[in-house]
């Protein structure tokens, strides 16, 4: 029975300990699909058509490794052709938060390989 | 000797720190593309031009080591901006009678021109957009091609602006990687 308890109360604690936040992401590129979206270490979508915006992904995690502070990572791709790239701002997703982030054309964005 | 060393120490130290301008690991915007595609791209264009003087009733072609700044545009936009290839000016036997050096051989400069970002710098998912929308994209079928202008550099190190009035309809055919725009003589006022 004590063992039971400790368990529960663990589960508890461990239960407790963790918090969710939410995220969104809009394509608002022209002719240009956006895919292997990422936040930090978070896969976000895997392909997002112009004007489309994903369902929300609910990202877990201790509260103190609240808020996550991320560039959105993602490949550009249009006729066959593919680039990496990553947005220049950074986004704030704190827990009991949905955070809608729209990438469109005049979203400023870095290619690390010129960078 | 000591001494020597110490100097030799610092002209290795400062030589070590110069920085290149050549990098291998500088990229341009078109360098960062990739492609999967297993069928065969159209990716440039390939133009020769040779440009001239008249002497009298004689042709003199001009030597110079390459032709700079050749203003390309395709339908009416802008496909980039190129040099030729470098040639050997040692092998022209040339005369200076004008502000070129000429030579009764045809010189030949040769342009192979793929797509070119007007923009250094890509700033915005927008521009990229356009990037990879116009990057090795040329569907088959006629286009008319415009070399706008060029300039080529006179003895006295001036730069001389030519504007040549080429414009010519050229084909892209399905699965060819290039496409030749032809061999433009282009007469330059001698003055």
């Amino acid at each position: 029975m004590k063992t039971l308890t400790i368990l529960i109360v663990s589960c508890f604690l461990l239960t407790s300990c963790m918090e969710e936040g939410k995220i969104k992401i809009q394509n608002k590129v022209h002719n240009t699909k956006l895919e292997n979206i990422s936040f930090g270490d978070v896969s976000v979508y895997y392909s997002l058509l112009p004007g489309e915006t994903s369902t929300e992904v609910t990202v877990s995690d201790y509260k103190e490794s609240f808020p996550k502070i991320n560039q959105l990572e993602f490949y550009m791709v249009s006729n066959g052709n593919k680039v990496y790239l990553k947005t220049k701002n950074k986004y704030i997703l704190d827990y009991g938060e949905t955070l809608l982030i729209t990438i469109s054309d005049t979203t400023e964005v870095i290619n690390p390989l010129i960078e | 000797m000591r001494k020597l060393s110490f100097v030799f120490m610092i002209v290795l130290f400062i030589v070590g720190c110069k920085k290149e301008d050549y990098s291998p690991y500088s990229y341009s915007n078109e360098s960062t593309i990739y492609s999967d595609s297993k069928t065969t791209q159209f990716r440039e264009f390939v133009i020769i031009i040779e440009p001239y003087i008249m002497l009298g009733n004689e042709k003199k072609y001009i030597v110079t080591d390459t032709i700079k700044n050749i203003n390309i545009k395709i339908s009416n936009k802008l496909w980039g901006i190129y040099n030729s290839f470098g040639i050997d000016t040692s092998i022209f036997i040339k005369e200076k009678t004008t502000n070129f050096y000429l030579t009764n051989t045809i010189t030949k400069y040769s342009i192979i021109a793929p797509y070119k970002t007007s923009n250094d710098t890509l700033k915005t998912a927008g521009e990229y957009s356009d990037l990879l929308n116009n990057y090795l994209t040329l569907e088959p079928g006629n286009y008319i091609c415009q070399i706008e202008s060029f300039v080529i550099k006179q003895i006295d190190g001036t730069i001389k602006k030519i504007k040549p009035f080429i414009v010519v309809p050229v084909e892209v055919k399905e699965n060819t990687r290039s496409a030749l725009v032809g061999e433009f003589e282009v007469q330059i006022n001698n003055n």
